[in-house]
């Protein structure tokens, strides 16, 4: 963390509105983009970051300038978006997928310069909300097996199996989506 | 492509993804914020007004039982006045004693000062002057021990022995006569 925002935090921490719009303009894209990524429309990714924005200001006395400042704000964001889906029982993390197994040859075919960014994040949308929650916070918010599982309220091992299931769907789901274009094409 | 190639693949896709608010969502947030605070300013005020009445109420509550049981004299002191005493007063007319007192203590206390501005005997022997001053020095508390008793006690008391003499008192007597 640079020293422009440990003097940002600590100005906020004392109370200085124009600090705090400050801190909200520096990171209030990265923010709404995390909320974006576990909210089902841009109207509930709003509420979420308005929302995470709020425990923010409300716990950044508690916040130490020794952790990461983005990787705490990444948390509080991802943690309101699954409480508020949890509270609008919208979310379920426990799968009821039949199984997808990704096949020798397919995980060979699969080369990354066949995707781009639109495609991958349409393929992981495509998932079950629980697999896809899972892969999400290992592979790109960078959350342990124990965080994850502290934050879903699920067992260690459950989110290995996810996650280990969320990536053969994903690829097969990547795959058959490039059949589908190769066919068009 | 392995599962660590897959995953960083995915990972560099989306590091840094940064996607900007609505316009009108920093406004909002500032203004929830400031409803919070100032609510929350709002019940502490409260919490305070509460516990300030309630310091009131009780400090009055022990006041009055203090009141009760002791009177605060002018020096700061209480005196404790038994309950007994308290009705008794109700049930007396107040009568003015200041008027008759005042004239005594103020004899009084001229006649301690002067008895204060004496000089001190000399020597140990107790003779009869030393006598003397030993009576104007109790004289104040005679004068005041002699004065009318005005109480209401001794008014009644008056009233009871002047009434015999206003009244005729007819005692039947049989008069026998011996032959």
């Amino acid at each position: 963390m640079n020293s422009e925002d440990v003097d940002l935090i600590e100005r906020c921490k004392k109370g200085h509105a124009q600090a705090e719009r400050e801190l909200y303009r520096r990171y209030s894209p990265m923010m709404f983009g995390v909320a974006i990524r576990y909210s089902n429309s841009r109207h509930d990714a709003e509420d979420i970051a308005q929302d995470a924005w709020v425990k923010v200001f409300r716990y950044l006395k508690s916040f130490s300038e020794n952790n990461s400042f983005e990787g705490w704000l990444r948390r509080i964001v991802v943690n309101t978006a699954i409480t508020h889906y949890r509270r609008q029982k919208k979310h379920t993390h426990h799968l009821d997928i039949d199984e997808v197994y990704a096949t020798p040859q397919d995980l060979e075919a699969f080369t990354e310069s066949d995707y781009n960014k639109e495609e991958i994040e349409k393929a992981i949308n495509a998932l079950p909300n629980g697999y896809a929650t899972v892969f999400k916070l290992y592979v790109i918010e960078g959350f342990k097996h124990k965080e994850i599982a502290e934050t879903l309220e699920i067992d260690v091992n459950t989110s290995k199996s996810q996650l280990s299931r969320a990536r053969k769907a994903l690829q097969v789901t990547l795959l058959n989506m490039a059949r589908i274009a190769k066919k068009k094409g | 492509m392995s599962i660590e190639q897959f995953d960083q693949y995915v990972t560099g896709m989306f590091a840094n993804e940064t996607v900007q608010p609505p316009a009108g969502a920093e406004d909002a947030l500032f203004q929830r914020m400031n409803k919070m605070r100032k609510r929350k300013r709002q019940i502490q005020a409260m919490g305070a007004a509460v516990v300030i009445c309630v310091g009131v109420l009780i400090g009055a509550h022990v006041a009055g039982d203090s009141q009760n049981g002791a009177a605060i004299s002018t020096d700061g002191s209480r005196a404790i006045v038994p309950s007994t005493a308290i009705m008794a007063t109700d049930e007396i007319e107040p009568v003015p004693q200041h008027e008759n007192l005042s004239q005594p203590t103020s004899a009084a206390a001229e006649s301690d000062l002067t008895v204060a501005s004496d000089p001190p005997p000399a020597g140990n022997d107790f003779s009869n002057q030393d006598e003397v001053n030993l009576e104007e020095k109790r004289s104040p508390l005679h004068q005041i021990d002699a004065l009318p008793a005005t109480t209401a006690a001794y008014d009644s008391g008056e009233r009871s022995l002047q009434a015999p003499e206003e009244e005729t008192w007819v005692l039947p007597a049989v008069v026998k006569v011996k032959d």
